[in-house]
C-alpha cells in the first residue's frame, strides 16, 4: 500500500487553503492536509511535524514573504518540494522562484493549476 | 451596519489579489522594475473615519481614476504623490525634467498608464465574477487624497468599504498606491455575488 | 428611413474626427468620412475589412490590444498622443501625406453594447491633436528660455545660485542610493574690493567674467557645476569625487586664474589677480549633508585667506590640509590621480 501524502499549504487566506485542499483531496482523498496561515506558524510548525511531500507557499502574506521563507524552510528540509502559487505575476517573481529552485503556478487556483502544483513533486 | 463575513471578505481579497497581481506586472513592465506589493487591507468605515484612513495624508497626489459598475459598482483608483508622479511619467516619455507642473500631454500620458493598469487588475475580477463591467474612461486628479477620491459631501452618512494596495517602486523611491472605494448599497450585491462565486468553487 | 436614426447617420458623418466602428471580430462596420479622408481610403475598401487586414502595422501594437480588450472584456482604453504619437497612417493634408507627415492622434477605444448578451462592438474615435502638440512645443519652448535665464547668472553666464541649490539636492539624492561621494569647492577672488576700487565696476565686472571662464574650463565633466554664489564668491559641486580629486581640479583652477595675469596693482599677495580656494567633501550615505560640506569647504576658504591668499586648503575630518599634504605616498604630489 502506498503511504498517503502530506501536503503543507501555507496562506494567509482562508479561501485559498479551503480552495486547495479540496482541490487535492479530490484528486487524492487519502492524503493529509496541514495548513499554516503565515511564516511565522510555519516555523513554528516544522520542529513538530514530519517533512511533508510538498509545501505550498503564497507570496504575499503579513510578515515574512513567501519567497524569504523558501530559504528558513530549505535550512530545515533541504530537499523538501516546494511550489510556490501566488496572484503575484511579475517576471521579478516567476525569476526568484527559478533562482530558489522552487515551482511558480499562477492563482486562480483551479484543477488545472492544482495539476501543474503537483508535478513539482517530482 | 451591513458588512460582510470574514470568509466573504477573504474571498473579495483574494479576487482583488489576483486582479493587483495583474496590475503589478504591468506595472513592473512599463517600468524595467520590480513592484513591491505590500498585503492588501479591506476595511468598512463611516465616511468621516475613511477620509482618515485614505494614504498620502495631506500631501499633493496624482490619481488616475475609472469607476467600473457591475456586479458591485467600484471606482479604482491608482495614485503617486505629486513629485514622483512628474519624475515617473517623465521617465517613460524621456524627456527632460524642467518644470514643476505637468503638461497637458503628460497628464494624457497618465491618464493611458493609469488606464492599462487598472484594466489589468480589474480583467481577472471581472473573469472571476464571470460578469460584465461597464467602466468609464480614465480620468486624471491631482489634489489630496479626498480630492482624487472624489470624497464629497454626498457621501456622507455612507459606508465605505476601502480595499488598498501599496504599490513600491524600489529604484524610483516611489510609492504609490491602488484604491477601490465602494459604497453600502451595493453591498448586499456584492455579498450574494462573492457567495455564488465560493458556492461554484465548492462544487 | 427613420428620422432620428438618419440624424444619428449624419452626425456621423459630418463629425470632425474619425469614428470607426468594429464587430465582434474586428471587422469594420463604420468608417466616417473624415477617416476615409484622413487616410487616403475610401470607405467603400474599408467596410467589411479586418483591422489587421486594413491596417497590417498594428499587429502587436498598443492599439490591437485596446481593441481586444474592448471586445472581450467590455472595457474602454486611451490612447495618449505622449505616448502613442501616431498609431494609424493619418495624413492632415496632401502635403502631409506626398512627405509622409502622419498627423499627432489622440484615440479613444470604447466598447459599444454587450450588455445583457448582447453582441459587443467597438468604436474607435480619432482626433487631430497635431495643432495642440505644436502648440504646447512653443509653450514648452519659451518656458525652457525663461529657466534658462532663472538658472544662469546674467554678468558671468555660468549657472546661478538658484540652480546650484536646486542641483545640489538632486545629486545628493543620487549619491546617497549610489553610495558615491560629493565634493564642494567654495571660490572667493582675493581682494576684489580693492580691484574694484583701483580699476572701476566696469573692469570688476570683466574680471569676474574672464574668472568665472577660467574656472568654468577647468570642470570637464557634464555632471560638474559651477555657480556664483555671491558678488566676488564662486561655488563648485563635483559629484563621484573625492578630496583628491577635488584637489587637483581645485590647484588646476588656481593656477589658471594665476595664468590670466590680470593686474591688481592693489593686492598685497600678488601683482595680478589671485584667487583662495576651500575644498571639502563627504559621503551623503553616512549622514553627511549639503550644509555640512558646504559649511567644511567655507570654512576652508577661511583658512586659505587667512594663510596668505592665492592658495587651496582642503577640509578633510576637520583638519585643514594643502594639496601637497593630502597626497602622502605619491612622490609627485599633486599630480593628476584619476
Amino acid at each position: 500500500m502506498i503511504t498517503p501524502k502530506t501536503v503543507l499549504i501555507v496562506d494567509d487566506s482562508r479561501l485559498s487553503r479551503m480552495i486547495i485542499k479540496a482541490l487535492i483531496l479530490e484528486k487524492y482523498p487519502d492524503w493529509i492536509m496541514l495548513e499554516a496561515i503565515n511564516g511565522d506558524q510555519t516555523i513554528s510548525m516544522m520542529d513538530s511535524i514530519p517533512e511533508p511531500d510538498l509545501i505550498t507557499l503564497d507570496v504575499n502574506m503579513p510578515g515574512m514573504d513567501g519567497l524569504s521563507l523558501v530559504t528558513t524552510i530549505r535550512n530545515h528540509w533541504a530537499s523538501v518540494p516546494i511550489v510556490v502559487i501566488t496572484a503575484n505575476v511579475q517576471g521579478s517573481v516567476s525569476r526568484k522562484c527559478a533562482e530558489l529552485k522552487v515551482g511558480f503556478v499562477e492563482k486562480p487556483i483551479d484543477a488545472a493549476t492544482i495539476d501543474k502544483a503537483l508535478t513539482f513533486m517530482e | 451596519m451591513f458588512v460582510l463575513n470574514e470568509l466573504q471578505q477573504d474571498t473579495l481579497l483574494e479576487i482583488f489579489n489576483i486582479g493587483v497581481g495583474k496590475a503589478a506586472a504591468a506595472l513592473s513592465k512599463m517600468t524595467a522594475e520590480e513592484v513591491l506589493l505590500s498585503v492588501p487591507t479591506l476595511e468598512f468605515l463611516e465616511w468621516e473615519e475613511a477620509r482618515q484612513h485614505l494614504p498620502c495624508e495631506g500631501k499633493i497626489i496624482c490619481g488616475i481614476s475609472q469607476r467600473f459598475e457591475g456586479p458591485f459598482t467600484t471606482e479604482a483608483v491608482l495614485m503617486f504623490p505629486e513629485d514622483k508622479t512628474i519624475e515617473f511619467i517623465r521617465y517613460i516619455l524621456q524627456v527632460d525634467s524642467l518644470f514643476a507642473q505637468l503638461t497637458e500631454m503628460e497628464q494624457e500620458g497618465l491618464c493611458e498608464i493609469g488606464n492599462i493598469i487598472l484594466n489589468a487588475c480589474m480583467a481577472p475580477i471581472a473573469d472571476i465574477f464571470s460578469a460584465e463591467f461597464h467602466a468609464t474612461m480614465p480620468e486624471f486628479r491631482m489634489g489630496t487624497s479626498e480630492h482624487v477620491l472624489s470624497f464629497d459631501a454626498a457621501q456622507a452618512n455612507r459606508v465605505i468599504m476601502l480595499m488598498l494596495v501599496k504599490l513600491q517602486l524600489e529604484k524610483r523611491e516611489t510609492e504609490g498606491y491602488l484604491a477601490f472605494l465602494s459604497v453600502l448599497p451595493d453591498m448586499q450585491r456584492l455579498s450574494a455575488n462573492i457567495d455564488r462565486f465560493i458556492s461554484e468553487l465548492q462544487k | 428611413m427613420n428620422s432620428e436614426l438618419f440624424l444619428a447617420a449624419l452626425v456621423v458623418q459630418e463629425a470632425q474626427m474619425g469614428l470607426m466602428v468594429l464587430d465582434p471580430d474586428a471587422n469594420v462596420v463604420l468608417f466616417n468620412e473624415w477617416l476615409a479622408k484622413a487616410a487616403y481610403l475610401p470607405e467603400k475598401e474599408a467596410l467589411g475589412k479586418n483591422l489587421l487586414q486594413l491596417f497590417p502595422e498594428l499587429k502587436g501594437t498598443r492599439l490591437q490590444s485596446a481593441v481586444e480588450t474592448s471586445l472581450q472584456k467590455g472595457f474602454p482604453s486611451l490612447l495618449s498622443q505622449s505616448l502613442n504619437r501616431t498609431p494609424l497612417p493619418l495624413f492632415g493634408g496632401a502635403e502631409e501625406y506626398n512627405t509622409g507627415i502622419r498627423m499627432e492622434q489622440l484615440i479613444h477605444v470604447i466598447p459599444l453594447g454587450g450588455r445583457g448578451g448582447q453582441q459587443r462592438y467597438c468604436l474607435v474615435q480619432i482626433a487631430n491633436v497635431s495643432e495642440a502638440v505644436r502648440r504646447e512645443k512653443i509653450l514648452t519652448e519659451q518656458a525652457k528660455e525663461l529657466r534658462r535665464n532663472l538658472i544662469t547668472d546674467g554678468l558671468t553666464g555660468i549657472y546661478s545660485r538658484r540652480y546650484w541649490e536646486e542641483q545640489a539636492l538632486i545629486e545628493f539624492r543620487k549619491a546617497r542610493r549610489d553610495c558615491s561621494p560629493v565634493a564642494m569647492m567654495m571660490l572667493d577672488v582675493d581682494l576684489f574690493k580693492y580691484f574694484n576700487d583701483e580699476y572701476g565696476h566696469q573692469e570688476g565686472d570683466l574680471c569676474l567674467q574672464r574668472v568665472a571662464k577660467a574656472a568654468a574650463n577647468e570642470l570637464k565633466r557634464p555632471l560638474d557645476i559651477l555657480a556664483r554664489y555671491g558678488g566676488e564668491e564662486f561655488v563648485a559641486l563635483l559629484p563621484e569625487t573625492n578630496l583628491e580629486g577635488a584637489a587637483v581640479v581645485s590647484e588646476r583652477i588656481l593656477k589658471s586664474i594665476q595664468n590670466l595675469q590680470i593686474p591688481n596693482r592693489k593686492s598685497n599677495v600678488a601683482a595680478y589677480v589671485t584667487v583662495s580656494i576651500g575644498v571639502a567633501f563627504g559621503f551623503p550615505n553616512q549622514g553627511d549633508t549639503h550644509e555640512i560640506i558646504l559649511s567644511e569647504a567655507d570654512q576652508a576658504l577661511y583658512a586659505a585667506k587667512h594663510l596668505g591668499r592665492n592658495r587651496v586648503v582642503l577640509c578633510k575630518d576637520g583638519i585643514f590640509l594643502t594639496p601637497c599634504n593630502t597626497i602622502i605616498d605619491d612622490p609627485m604630489p599633486c599630480k593628476a590621480i584619476k
